[in-house]
Formats: C-alpha cells, structure tokens, sequence
C-alpha cells in the first residue's frame, strides 16, 4: 500500500485524525494513574481489590517472560560458538548438506540442538522454494551515522568490522556524517575513510547537508541521504540491491566477529528475505564498568527485553541496530527523515508498504553499544533518561500505524488488532506499571479512611500484595544470573568483586523502574500528546581510556 | 517457540482466570466451604502484641501463627481469644467478628508474670524531679547541689544482662562534683520544663540567692546567670526550643532574659497573670483576662480569644490560672480549682477537679486526670470549627481509685501508665469503660514516677525510697499502621487477667 509513513502534509481529516491518536496513548496513561489515585482516596477498597487483580496480572507476566528470557539466553549460549561461515556453506549447498544431515555422528546434546535446529532452518528454505543468492554474492552495506562521535566511539566499531570473519571485501562501509558536525569530527571521519579503505569493499563518507526542507534534525535524515547516495554507488557497481543487505548501525556499535555471517546465513534461510528486517541482539558492553550502578542495570533490562522479544518473531519490531534487505529499503523509500524512531518506524513503514508482508527475524547475535553516560552521576542520570524518552518517544508510530490501518483493507484485521493491540499495550503499561507497582499500589493503605480501616480488605490486601513481590522475586533471582552471565568474560575489569555489586545492583529496581522507566515514557506521551514534539538529542557517550572496544 | 508462547499463553490465562477471583473473594472475606458447598462472608481478627510472637487460641483452639497476626475466615460470632506467651500473663478477652470487617487489637502489652524491678541507688532519696522527654532521671537525696544526682534512663539492660547492679550504664553522676564550687550550694528550687535539656536551679550559695542554669550532658555543664536575677521571680518559663530565652515574672512584669548576651529585657509584659513560652514568644494571659502574645521587638500582640471558642467571659473569678501554649493557636487553661479550658473544643474541657493533664501534640489526644479518674480528650474527632453541637467526648476510665497524682501514655498511647500516692499501675487505654489495671509497685508516698519513652522502663522511688527501675516494654521495632479510631465499643467486655 502507497502510505505517507509521515505525520506532516496530511489534509484536514487526517491531521484530525492524527492528532486525536497522538492524544490517546498519553490520556489513557494519565487516566490510568488519576484513576488509581482518586480511587485509593475516593474508594480504597475497590482500589486495592483492582490493585491485587492488576498485581496477578503482573506476576503471570512476569513468570511468562522469565520462561521466555531463560530460553532465548540458552539459545543465545547455544548459538555463541557456532561457525557462521560453515552454516553459509551449508546453505549454498543446500541440497547436498540436508542429506548429509543424516549421515552425521552422534553428537553431545547441545551440538545435537543446534544441528536440529539448522536441519529445520533448511528444511524450511528447501520446501519454500525461495533459492537464496550464493553468497559469494551478498554483500553487506553498513552505515554509522555521525554527528558529534568522537574517534574512541568511531574507531572501535570499525575496527570490529575488519575483524569479522565474512570477508570484509563483501563490505561497505558508509559514515553519514552531518555537514553541522564539528570539523574536527569531520577531520576524525575522514581520516578512518583514509585509513579502512583498503581492509573493505570501500569505505565512503556522505555528507548530509544541514536543514534540507523537508526534513527534521534527525538521524533517519541522515542515513537516508546516505542510503540514497549509496544507491548509486551499488547501481555503478552493478550489484542487485536483493543482494544487498544494510545494516544501520549506531556510531558507537561494536559488533560481534561472527555478526555479518550470522547475519548472512539468516538472511540466506529466510525464504522472504527481502521482506524482512534481521535483529540482534544488542548488550550494553562498551563501557559498561565506566557507569554508575543504575544505569547497568537499566541496560540489562533493555537487553532481557530484546532477548524475551525475541522469541516472538511474530510481534517483533525492529529496535536501534538492526539489518535489513537493502530492496526493501529503496522500496519503501528509506527511513522516515522526519521522525526521532527511525529505528522502529522503518518496520512499520516496510509492514504497511507491504500489507502486513513484512517480518523481523531474530538473531542469536550480540551487537554491543555504548550505555547512555558520562563518569559523573547526575550527567549520566540526565543521559539515561533523555536516552529513555528517545526510545519511548517510538509511539510517535501509533498515530500513524493506525492511521495506515484504518485505511489499508489488505492487511488482515487480526493482524492489525494484534499489532496495534501491542504498540498501544506497551506504551501504556511502559508509562504506567512503574508507578502503578511502586507507588499507587500502597495508597490504598495510606489514603485509608475509618471505614476501609476496619474492613478486611484492609488487612488482607497487603498479605496477598506482599506474597505477590515475594514469589516475583524468583524472576528477580534468574535476572541476575542472567545478567551476570550476560557480563563480558574476556574483559579483565569484570572482576568477583564487580559482579556482586551488579548482583546487588538489581536491588534498585523499583526505583529505577519508575525515575528511568515510566517517568520518561509518561513524559515522551504527555509531549506527544500535547503536541510538543520532541527534537534529536544526541546521547552523550564517554568511555574511559583504556576501556576494551 | 512461537507454539511453546502460544501454549504458555493460554495455560497462563486459564489460570489467572481462575486465581485471580479466587484471590479477591478471599481479601474480601468470602470463603468457599467445601464440607457445605456454600460460600459465606466472612470477617478477621487482627491482633498485635508486645511483646510480639505469642500463640493465640481461639476459643480453646491453637491458631497457627503467632502475633502480630491476622485470624482470616471467620464466621460472624464471638469468639474467646487468648494470647499466650511464655513468662508473662495470658490474656483474653471475647472479641466479635462481623461480616467483611476486622477486629483489632493492636499492640496489646503482655505483662510479665512477675516484675522485676532494679535498684539503681541503695541509699534512700529525698524526692524525684521528672525530666519529661529528656532521657535522665534527676534525684535529690539532700539539700545540697551535690545531692543532685542525674541518671541516664537509657540503655536498660534486659534482666538476662544485668550482671552488675546497678549496671555501669545506669550509673549516678552528681549535678555538682564535691569539688565544685557550687557543691555545697542550698537547693531551694529545680525548674524544668518538658522536652528541654536544661534545668534552672535556684538556691543560696554563701547566704546569696544564686540561680544556675544547668546543661543535662555529659559532663553536666553549669553557668551561673544570678547576675539576670535582681529579685526572686514567681514564674520561670522558657520554650524547649529556644534555650538562650528565660521569661521571668513577679507581680504582674514579664522580664525576658537573653543568655547568648547576658542582658535583661525588662518589662516586655505587664499586668500578666500567668504566663508560658513557646518558640521565640511569650504568650500570657492578663490579668483582665485577655491573651497576649510577645515577640521579638514587635508590639504586644492581643490575640483574638473572643473571635475563637474560649471567652474572656470563661476567665471572670477569682481562680488563680496557669497558661499552657501547645502551639500557636492551641491553648489550655488550667485554674487552682481544676477548671480546664481549652480553645479547640470543648469549652471547657472539664468544669473543676481537674488535677493535672498532659496533651500529646502527635496524636492530639489529651490525657487529663481527677483525684479519682483518668480521661481522655481525643481531638482528632473535633467538629469543624462553629459547629457547635458536636463535640468531642471526654472519655472516662472508671477506676474507681482515690489520690490519682499523675498519668502518662506509654507504648504510643495503647496503655496509661498513672500513679496515686502510694502505687503505680497501669492501664489499657482500648479497654474504654472497664480497663483492665495492673499494680506495677509500691511508691514512696506522694514521690513521683518517671517513665522513659527510650527505654520503656519505668523509675520510681521504692517504699524505702530507693530509686528503682522497671522495665514496662521491650524496646523492639513494631511496624506503625494507622492509628485506628475504632469503635470501642466492641472491646468493652470484662477481662479476663
């Protein structure tokens, strides 16, 4: 469907229309809280009883995920030494490799695992019918968009493309560099242009000229101006763009050696390859021992949250680094360049464009980034939580996917309910769950009046409560082994010591829920829904010297 | 995986939507029988007691949790409940349980089976001068400042660790050491004030009236300010926070005295009957029966007795008055005669035989006592202002005891502890209309007790006027709930000691 995946140059219903969506997920958050509040005060009791019931709600949500978070993590040890470039060959050899499958030795039960799970990703390919290209023929475009990264953000993240193990002369490597960056970033992006460009197929810097009409200060404009430049590289270089995968990376993304021949091999087996986004999944490790505690933990969770997403492909949407066909993206006319969540508005630009033909598939990958800080707290505060209202700032997309819904008739109503069912649901519960677990919850007790004083509501609510935040803690508990098993081993600073103070790190959660959770998501949805529209802020991003890359 | 979500997902919800009702019906006290096949609303007990983890029998039948506890799934009925801790007094008592309510009995103190009392000092005292709100006993055992003697009250050591007797904690320091110069000093009189650390004792030091303002620290610290004393005032005040500030008064004139600079500000009030400090001001009643207010260099300041509920009109007898400011706009007025008259409602608090009273600022709750009787004023139940049909009652103890010389709450009002001239006991406030009253001790006659809120001991004079001590409650962390303003009425039943 032929869909302006835009909130500008809308006509009068539209615009109506548009801003009554960009209202509702703001209203109902806010209505949530008042509500619960002038309950508790109003009708404690019924407050509490709705309290214990949303609290029930929770805890099976919460079990559900931890099963969920446990598996994708097994999957994602399962998959960590896997030899990507032989699974490729497999591929290019389909044929050949299923019925070699058969012959295979007994293997231990991991091995025996993945090698089930390889057998079916080609037995899925082989019944498809879609032949992917060899891969000899796939070549990867990779674009880090740069403003004001310095050469100890830059450097390392290119450094760990020369290290991947898919031949580097299948990469190219495009800086999107913003004509308002500073010159000495521009001098740092130029001089790596010079220096890599001989490791890759070729290394290109595109400059984004300033304010072009059109677009806002963002960084879909930015890569989009490079993906169109690159266009015209890859056409004068005759290679088909359905053979092309791009991958936009933030500046600061350090990817694993084995990232672009994961990413090669599942683009290979996925039969509608160029209908489909491929997603990571992203950790936190640059500097993660150069932040304070909080802001650790708060990287974990964004961690656990991709790797739970991820084991529901069918509700997946694509979050900061990721990959896709390169077709897809010249199909459906780039990233939006007047929009803050390029990240996540490009699947729903390609699911519209392509009536709900469109997928993200999971990787069991890791890309590393940067966690949003400086070495000072209330700067690293001040960062993780405009970094927050960044990300939550995404249901700019509910407006306009609802819109596209409305009037898009291929897609099918289950589809569209499901879907929009989610991006609403997570918003709200984003906005509202922190405050709603670690303070609306207790006012009912607080707010108690004579009557619902002497009730037994009064008395057993906060049994039951209590006995809810205790079993809760079980996902607590595989939290933490999860995520200090996540940790980097082969860094020297993760020492015994560091690890059980991350372990009792976790115990800020209910703070860090509602001050770096639901505050700045209820934030990003009351500008929206005011109509304050938030401009591009460039998270800042420090690592110490000496800090692995 | 997607099957093992979906399979997950419907497994979940079949059993949210099963527990989740399930759970509500039971915080609301509905409860399934399954031997009758009916479902009955139900009501709760909830008790909690000092000391906590005592088994709890409901009629006759052990419970399976000890206190603080709440009993669930009652049917409506009576129910006999008995608290049962070893070393102390069981205590029961018939509770009802109604339909979707609870009954509370918080923090019900278990007293031991036996007191064990402490003596601090073999040597007999003279009297006790209560400290209120400063953790110190202060005793005279002669006529000299070096028989003034100061006991810290707390740490109390528990009766297992009490080895030495009296434990060094507990130890006596004298006011004055015998070397001091003002060791030999005549004490004639210590004025205190609640809540302030510092005592002012007047008396005559080589034949010269001598006035000492006292620090209560460790060591005591002693400056002599005789020299802001040009004649023997009627009325020494100052307010507990403002400690460089004492207002004198004699015949009427207000002096105030600034310690920080040693000066006399004379004549800051005339024509007073009494007089009371609090924070920076001095508030006073005239003569001619209006309030004032001083402070700092501002005019004299009447403040509007006759726009609130207290009348000029209350004040036109001869009673001599003694002022009490509990804050800016709270005043009570206690006559020689026992006439108590407050401002908030009631007016008056109580016509005559008032002996004393004490209000509790936090819980604004007034205690106030007769020769024969304790009462309660709680002024949280206070009608809104101008309404002057509904006011909040007065309640009596009923104790049926004579020579009442002083009370005091203890465990954040849940018990009373109150003496006579001769003994001390104590009393359940909740148990309104027929207490439950324990005999703690015999007391020196007419000597005074002193109970610190610290420790949760109790310091008296023993029939041989040895200053001892008991310990009334453990010290231990109890969770606050909101105090509860529950009927009463469902706690009146006779106890069982």
């Amino acid at each position: 469907m032929k869909f302006a995946y835009s909130k500008h140059g809308l006509g009068r219903f539209e615009a109506g229309l548009q801003r009554m969506l960009e209202i509702l997920p703001g209203a109902v958050s806010w209505m949530t809280l008042i509500g619960m509040i002038v309950l508790s005060i109003l009708r404690p009791s019924w407050a509490a009883i709705i309290i214990i019931a949303f609290y029930l709600y929770w805890f099976f949500r919460l079990i559900y995920m931890t099963i969920f978070l446990a598996l994708s993590y097994l999957r994602l040890s399962l998959e960590k030494d896997t030899d990507w470039m032989a699974q490729i060959r497999l591929v290019d050899h389909l044929d050949t490799s299923l019925k070699d499958f058969r012959k295979a030795a007994p293997l231990p039960l991991n091995k025996r695992l993945l090698r089930t799970l390889r057998y079916f990703d080609l037995k899925t390919l082989q019944r498809s019918r879609r032949r992917p290209p060899p891969s000899e023929e796939i070549f990867h475009l990779i674009i880090y968009p740069v403003v004001k990264e310095d050469r100890d953000i830059l450097e390392p993240a290119v450094r760990s493309l020369k290290d991947q193990n898919f031949p580097n002369s299948r990469m190219l490597v495009v800086y999107a560099l913003e004509e308002r960056a500073e010159e000495r970033i521009k001098e740092t992006v130029f001089a790596l242009e010079k220096k890599y460009k001989s490791d890759f197929l070729d290394v290109q810097v595109m400059v984004h000229p300033a304010d072009r009409p059109g677009e806002a200060r963002v960084k879909g404009a930015n890569v989009t101006w490079a993906a169109r430049q690159a266009t015209a590289y890859l056409e004068k270089k005759n290679i088909p763009f359905e053979n092309v995968i791009v991958s936009c990376f933030d500046a600061d993304t350090v990817v694993s050696p084995s990232y672009f021949a994961c990413l090669t091999y599942t683009y290979m087996i996925t039969p509608h390859r160029t209908q489909s986004s491929y997603q990571p999944i992203p950790v936190y490790h640059n500097n993660i021992w150069d932040v304070p505690g909080f802001a650790r933990v708060i990287e974990c969770g964004a961690s656990f949250f991709q790797l739970i997403e991820a084991t529901n492909p069918e509700k997946l949407v694509t979050f900061s680094s990721h990959s896709m066909s390169f077709k897809a993206l010249v199909d459906v006319d780039y990233w939006p360049v007047d929009m803050i969540s390029d990240d996540s508005a490009i699947f729903w630009k390609a699911f519209i464009h392509y009536d709900g033909r469109y997928r993200v598939v999971p990787m069991y990958v890791t890309l590393s980034m940067d966690v949003a800080g400086s070495d000072q707290l209330w700067e690293t505060a001040r960062s993780v939580y405009k970094q927050k209202r960044r990300w939550a700032w995404g249901v700019e997309n509910f407006p306009i996917v609802m819109r596209a819904f409305f009037k898009n008739r291929t897609i099918s109503l289950y589809d569209k309910i499901r879907h929009s069912f989610k991006l609403f649901e997570g918003h709200v519960s984003w906005a509202t769950w922190g405050f709603l677990l670690s303070i609306i919850g207790w006012l009912p007790g607080i707010f108690a009046h004579r009557e619902y004083l002497t009730s037994v509501v009064y008395y057993n609510a906060p049994q039951v409560t209590h006995t809810i935040f205790r079993l809760g803690i079980l996902s607590l508990i595989v939290s933490i082994i999860i995520s200090l098993r996540l940790l980097p081993r082969s860094d020297k600073r993760t020492t015994l010591r560091r690890r059980i103070k991350h372990a009792f790190e976790w115990l800020m959660i209910p703070l860090i829920l509602i001050i770096f959770s639901a505050l700045p998501a209820l934030d990003a949805q009351t500008r929206l829904m005011l109509g304050r529209h938030m401009e591009f802020w460039v998270t800042d991003k420090v690592r110490k010297k000496g800090s692995p890359s | 995986m997607i099957l093992l979500r979906r399979v997950l997902f419907y497994i979940f919800l079949v059993i949210y939507l099963f527990v989740c009702p399930y759970i509500i019906l039971r915080t609301l006290g509905v409860t399934f029988r399954p031997g009758k096949q009916t479902i009955e609303r139900t009501g709760i007990i909830y008790i909690t007691t000092i000391p906590s983890g005592a088994d709890i029998y409901l009629n006759s039948r052990l419970f399976s949790e000890k206190t603080p506890t709440i009993i669930p799934n009652l049917r409506p009925a009576a129910y006999r409940v008995r608290a049962v801790l070893p070393g102390h007094r069981s205590w029961e008592k018939t509770l009802p349980v109604r339909i979707g309510k609870a009954t509370v009995v918080e923090n019900m103190l278990l007293l031991p089976n036996q007191w064990t009392p402490l003596i601090l000092d073999p040597e007999p005292v003279k009297e006790t001068v209560p400290l209120i709100g400063v953790p110190f006993v202060l005793v005279r055992k002669g006529p000299q400042m070096q028989d003034v003697i100061l006991f810290r009250q707390s740490p109390f050591p528990d009766e297992q660790t009490r080895e030495e007797n009296p434990p060094e904690s507990l130890k006596p320091v004298p006011l004055a050491a015998p070397d001091s110069v003002y060791a030999r000093m005549t004490v004639r009189d210590i004025h205190t004030i609640a809540q302030s650390s510092f005592l002012l004792v007047h008396g005559h030091l080589n034949d010269q009236e001598t006035y000492l303002w006292i620090t209560l620290k460790e060591p005591v610290e002693i400056r002599n300010i005789t020299e802001l004393f040009p004649e023997r005032p009627d009325k020494i005040v100052w307010a507990s926070v403002e400690p460089n500030t004492i207002f004198t008064m004699r015949d009427g004139v207000v002096n105030r005295l600034d310690l920080k600079e040693g000066a006399i500000y004379p004549q800051i009030l005339t024509n007073i009957e009494t007089l009371d400090a609090y924070k920076d001001s001095a508030f006073a009643l005239t003569r001619d029966h209006h309030l004032v207010r001083w402070q700092g260099a501002q005019e004299e300041l009447k403040l509007p007795l006759q726009d609130s509920k207290l009348d000029p009109g209350l004040f036109t007898s001869s009673k001599r008055w003694t002022l009490h400011v509990h804050s800016e706009k709270l005043f009570m007025f206690l006559s020689d005669d026992g006439t108590l008259l407050s401002n908030p409602f009631p007016v008056p608090v109580l016509e005559k035989n008032a002996k004393d009273f004490l209000f509790d600022k936090a819980r604004r709750q007034l205690l106030i006592w007769t020769d024969k009787d304790i009462g309660i004023l709680d002024y949280r139940k206070a009608p809104e202002e101008n309404d002057l049909i509904k006011e909040p009652p007065l309640t009596w103890l009923k104790l049926k005891q004579k020579n009442i010389a002083h009370a005091e709450w203890i465990n954040d009002g849940e018990q009373i502890l109150w003496q006579t001239d001769r003994a001390v006991y104590l009393t359940d406030t909740m148990s309104l209309g027929q207490p439950r009253v324990e005999k703690i001790a015999d007391i020196a006659k007419n000597s005074r007790i002193d109970y610190s809120e610290d420790s949760g001991a109790l310091f008296y004079l023993d029939d041989k006027r040895r200053l001892t001590a008991v310990k009334i409650l453990p010290v231990e962390l109890t969770l606050p709930i909101p105090h509860l303003d529950l009927e009463f009425t469902v706690l009146q039943e006779e106890t069982t000691p």
